[in-house]
Order: C-alpha cells, then sequence, then structure tokens
C-alpha cells in the first residue's frame, strides 16, 4: 500500500527534504518540482505533496496524506485528532513573549493587550497564569504592534532574536520550544501500520545520525 | 436571511440517500438479530443532563437552545447518555439486562471550514447489565455488524480503560496529571510524552511502562509484550483478563478480525473498562468506537455495569458503491387517457415503482430504466 507524505513549504521544506535524501529516499521531484502538485518517490512507493502548514493538519486529519511533516507552533495553535509521533529536531526556534523594556507587562493592572499571530497559545500561556489577556490577531509583522502603541506586549516565534533587537524589544519568558514534527493520521496507522513504522524508524535514525 | 443549510450540515439526495438507507437497515437488521430493541428518544435534552453526565463536559461543543422556561436545552451529543437518562426514567425496576439500539442524528460543533460535521447519524447499541459475558457479546455484535457492511477493509481494535487508569493512579495522585498524561498517551504524543515524563519523579520501570504505552498496538502479541512492561500484580491482571477475552473471541472464530491497541486511554474517564474502535481504509478518522461505562447509569439513579458502541455511518457513504441497479418503469400517457393509466400503473407497482408522465402521443408506452 503506497503512502502519501505532506510536507511543509518554506522554512522546513528544504531541511526535511535533505533528511529525506539522506536517509536514501527519492526525492529528486521534490527538488524540481516545476508545476507538479503531486510528487512521487523515485526509489519508494510513496508521494510527496508541498503544502502550507494548516493545511499540513488539515490533509493528515482527513487521512488524504498518511504522514504530515510540520512545526510544532502550526501544531500548537491547530486541532489535534492526528498522532505526533516524532520530533525531527530541525527548523528549531521557540515561542516567546516579548514588550519594549519598561513595558512592565507581568505587574500590569487589569487586562494586558497581546499581538500575535498564535491567538491560541498567547491565550493558554496567559490564562495558565491566571493572567487577564485580551488577543490582537496580527497577520504581518508582530514585532510592529507593541511599538506604535496597538498593544503591550506581543507572543511570537523567535529564530534568532534579531528582528527583535533591532526595534527594541526584549524577550520576558519562553513559553514552548518548536521543532518540526512527524504527525501521522489515526488510520494509517492501524491500516497501514508496516510502511508507516519504516517511514518512522529510517526517519528516526536519521534524525539520529544527521540532526543530533 | 441566507437560503442555504447552516455550517456542517449537509443535504443529501438520490444515490445518497439510498446508500444511507441501506447502511442504516443493515446496521438495525444486524442489531435486531443481535437481540436489541429499537428506541427513538428526542434530538434536544435539557442541558443539564448533560452536565451530570461528564464531569468536565466540553460544552462549547454543544448546540445550546432555550424553552419557553429559558432554561437550557442541547441538541444530543451522544446516543449513550439520552439513553442513560431513559434507563433512569422509565427502567427503574426492570429486569437486567437490557439491550437498547438506536439510528439518530447526534450534533457536535466542529472548528469551521475543517470539513466535519455538525450532524451525523449514529447507529448503535447499549447492554446494561450483564457483567464480563456482556462485554463479549457486544464485541460480536460489533464484529458481525461491520462485516455485514458493504466497507471492504477494516481493522477492529481492543483496549482496556483501567490499564493505563490503574498504571497511573498507583504512580500519581493528581487527576489532573492523570488526565494530562492519558490525553498524550492517546494522541501518541511521543515527543511530549518524553518532556512530560522527564519531569516526574518516576523510576526506571514506570517510565518504561508509560513510553511504551502507545507502541503496544498489533495482535495478540503486543499482550505478552505488554506483560514485561508491567510494574504492579494488578497490571498483570489487566492482561490476563484481555488475553482471555482474546481467547474466547478465538474460540468463536474472530481472532483474525481483533488487534489490540493498550495505548488507548478514557476520554474523561468516561470508559471504565474495555474501550474499542474501528478504522476503514478510506476515512481518517474511526468509524466505530464503544466501550464499557459502569461509572454513568448511577448519576441516573440505579447503578448497573454497560457497554455500547456506536458507528457513524455518514462516513461509511463514499466506501461502497450500491450493489443493484434499480429498476423503475416510466409510463408515457396521453393525458385524456388518464385514467386507463392510472390503472395500469396500480397492477404495475407491485413489481416495481411507476413514474406517470404525461405526454402529447397517442399512445400509452411503458419504458424500463435502470
Amino acid at each position: 500500500m503506497s503512502l502519501r507524505i505532506a510536507l511543509t513549504k518554506g522554512r522546513l521544506e528544504t531541511k526535511t527534504v535533505d533528511l529525506l535524501e539522506k536517509m536514501g529516499y527519492g526525492v529528486e521531484n521534490v527538488r524540481n518540482k516545476g508545476r507538479a502538485l503531486v510528487l512521487p518517490d523515485t526509489r519508494r512507493d510513496l508521494d510527496y505533496v508541498l503544502v502550507k502548514s494548516n493545511d499540513c493538519i488539515t490533509y493528515v486529519e482527513h487521512g488524504v496524506a498518511d504522514i504530515g511533516v510540520v512545526g510544532k507552533d502550526t501544531l500548537m495553535e491547530g486541532s489535534d485528532d492526528y498522532y505526533e509521533m516524532l520530533d525531527l529536531k530541525i527548523g528549531k526556534c521557540c515561542f516567546i513573549v516579548a514588550s519594549l523594556p519598561d513595558a512592565g507587562l507581568f505587574e500590569k493592572k487589569g487586562h494586558i493587550r497581546i499581538g500575535t499571530k498564535y491567538p491560541n497559545v498567547a491565550r493558554k500561556y496567559f490564562n495558565d497564569r491566571g493572567l487577564d489577556v485580551e488577543i490582537i490577531k496580527i497577520d504581518g509583522s508582530v514585532e510592529l504592534s507593541p511599538l506604535i502603541g496597538l498593544v503591550d506586549g506581543i507572543v511570537d516565534i523567535m529564530e534568532t532574536g534579531n528582528t527583535l533587537r533591532a526595534n527594541g524589544l526584549v524577550v520576558l519568558d519562553t513559553c514552548a520550544d518548536i521543532s518540526a514534527r512527524v504527525i501521522v493520521n489515526k488510520a494509517s496507522l492501524k491500516l497501514k501500520k508496516q510502511e508507516v513504522m519504516q517511514v518512522l524508524s529510517d526517519l528516526e535514525e536519521a534524525v539520529a545520525k544527521y540532526v543530533e | 436571511m441566507e437560503i442555504r443549510t447552516p455550517s456542517g450540515t449537509r443535504d443529501l439526495t438520490g444515490r445518497d440517500v439510498r446508500k444511507k438507507r441501506l447502511l442504516q437497515k443493515l446496521m438495525m437488521d444486524s442489531f435486531e438479530k443481535h437481540g436489541f430493541e429499537e428506541v427513538m428518544t428526542p434530538a434536544m435534552e435539557y442541558y443539564q443532563t448533560y452536565s451530570m453526565a461528564f464531569d468536565s463536559l466540553q460544552d462549547r461543543q454543544m448546540v445550546k437552545l432555550f424553552d419557553e422556561n429559558s432554561d437550557i436545552l442541547a441538541l444530543r451529543l451522544d446516543m449513550t447518555v439520552p439513553i442513560a437518562r431513559l434507563y433512569g426514567a422509565k427502567y427503574q425496576d426492570a429486569k437486567l439486562p437490557l439491550r437498547f439500539c438506536y439510528a439518530s442524528n447526534v450534533y457536535k460543533i466542529r472548528k469551521n471550514f475543517a470539513g466535519k460535521r455538525l450532524e451525523v447519524m449514529d447507529c448503535g447499541v447499549e447492554l446494561i447489565g450483564e457483567g464480563r459475558i456482556g462485554d463479549l457479546e457486544v464485541l460480536v455484535t460489533a464484529l458481525d455488524t461491520l462485516s455485514s457492511l458493504p466497507i471492504g477493509n477494516y481493522a477492529f481494535e481492543i483496549g482496556e480503560a483501567s490499564f493505563f487508569g490503574r498504571a497511573a493512579s498507583l504512580v500519581f495522585e493528581d487527576p489532573k496529571t492523570i488526565e494530562a498524561l492519558g490525553d498524550l498517551i492517546n494522541r501518541k504524543s511521543l515527543v511530549e510524552l518524553d518532556e512530560f515524563l522527564s519531569r516526574q519523579n518516576l523510576n526506571e520501570k514506570e517510565i518504561l511502562f508509560f513510553r511504551r504505552l502507545p507502541w503496544l498496538n498489533g495482535g495478540a502479541e503486543v499482550l505478552e509484550e505488554a506483560r514485561k512492561v508491567c510494574f504492579d500484580e494488578s497490571l498483570q491482571e489487566v492482561i490476563s483478563s484481555l488475553k482471555e477475552l482474546y481467547e474466547d473471541l478465538r474460540s468463536l472464530g474472530y481472532e483474525e478480525e481483533v488487534r489490540f491497541d493498550l495505548g488507548k486511554t478514557p476520554y474523561q474517564n468516561y470508559y471504565t473498562g474495555l474501550i474499542f474502535e474501528a478504522f476503514a481504509d478510506g476515512v481518517g478518522t474511526s468509524i466505530l468506537s464503544g466501550g464499557r461505562y459502569d461509572n454513568l447509569l448511577e448519576k441516573f439513579g440505579r447503578p448497573a455495569d454497560a457497554r455500547g458502541f456506536s458507528v457513524k455511518l455518514d462516513y461509511l457513504i463514499d466506501l461502497f458503491e450500491l450493489p443493484e441497479k434499480k429498476e423503475t418503469c416510466i409510463l408515457y400517457y396521453p393525458e385524456g387517457r388518464w385514467q386507463q393509466a392510472f390503472s395500469e400503473a396500480r397492477e404495475l407497482r407491485k413489481i416495481m415503482p411507476v413514474v406517470l408522465t404525461p405526454w402529447d402521443q397517442d399512445e400509452i408506452v411503458k419504458e424500463v430504466v435502470e
């Protein structure tokens, strides 16, 4: 039975494809994809689709892709009707809370206004700490929102911290570490167990050998 | 006001209706053959009925309404709770066991635009009383029913809620910790599971047990594998009783059809023992789920052991084509001869459906179409 793997486009794409290549999988079609959307592996009985991160979860939950590679940030923000079985330890970054140095975010009486692309993650972080929070969803550069006075602070992912520093924002706390995760459709693990487990163990081996 | 169906609901027409009715008939026939009697309950219940049934009700998933006294009503989330209420109200003195079955729409609010449905038909059974042999009876009913459906390849998995439950209560006291751990294991969220376990004060054997749980799925050999990681006598007992159940199923000829997954943990402590699910090729989520729930009925006035399962019928519609073609007669007639046409149609309807169709020619013509 053939498998379909959904890979997340963008930040994680090259790193994931490199890993698959080192495992001996035939990823030529993914590297030279042109306009094709479904990309067969040249060596194994499986194919790849390249999708946006949120769609990766959707395709896997519906079972049209058996396996997905997607960032933990997307998983934390979205739904959870899948098995999350492996940490690829690539694309590492973290969720942080940041603000201008003198904002006094956690000392603030009354409610805190937070700008973020990840409203669920942000709400959970503040609610867990018993803080009254109002979330404002920002789609573009989140760092801008505290600078021009829309919000008191932000919750965002941080890789290097350069953008934050350049804009005079300071990190107040780290909410969670993020990296690429492998998710598996629930029915696929039952009905194509051998095939799925093969890919998982190949990936696990590659992570141990090349990433760690 | 927009003229369309609410989000998450749909109209069914033509072949889809026939396919759904066929599935429903096959299932209800099977339930009836196994001695279950159909019940129908109102589509809505008092919200309180549900909040009484569940310790931590996901109440945002419920469609809520108000009645004329401003009491909160809720469209039923499942059929088990309405049947528990029915049992409490009308079967207080009835002799056990009781066998109920149903084919009813249930309602759960889903995330917008995720392609999931608000309204689906649940077909299932509940067996109240009857102890351990009742578990076997319901398993057999589920397996027989699945094999009577035209749905191709499927996998049937058995687990045991108390395997995780006992182990967790041996090492943790806080129910919140247990719930969080159960959730990680159930979702096979292996990365967080490792992090979680490393934060707890556990010995090596205990850590190994919880780490292995999500992997303990497959044929009957996983029961032996599970034995090796048990860190307490009471856990061995759970495995022994599952092994017995497997032997019972085997002696009845069902061994090829069942697998085990010991990494199933009970949702909201609802299930107390046996827990099972089925998955089919072509559906991303489970098509059948059920288990044993011994704590629900006492909340409705009369404690009893109980178990049941339900099949999400709507998920199965796309898995098969209608087996036989249906013959229909189109009867064309000139309007002046309607009386003759109507009486010929009446005769013909004894053998097949007839569609009366007036036309501008002089004769009556019958055409059989598929």
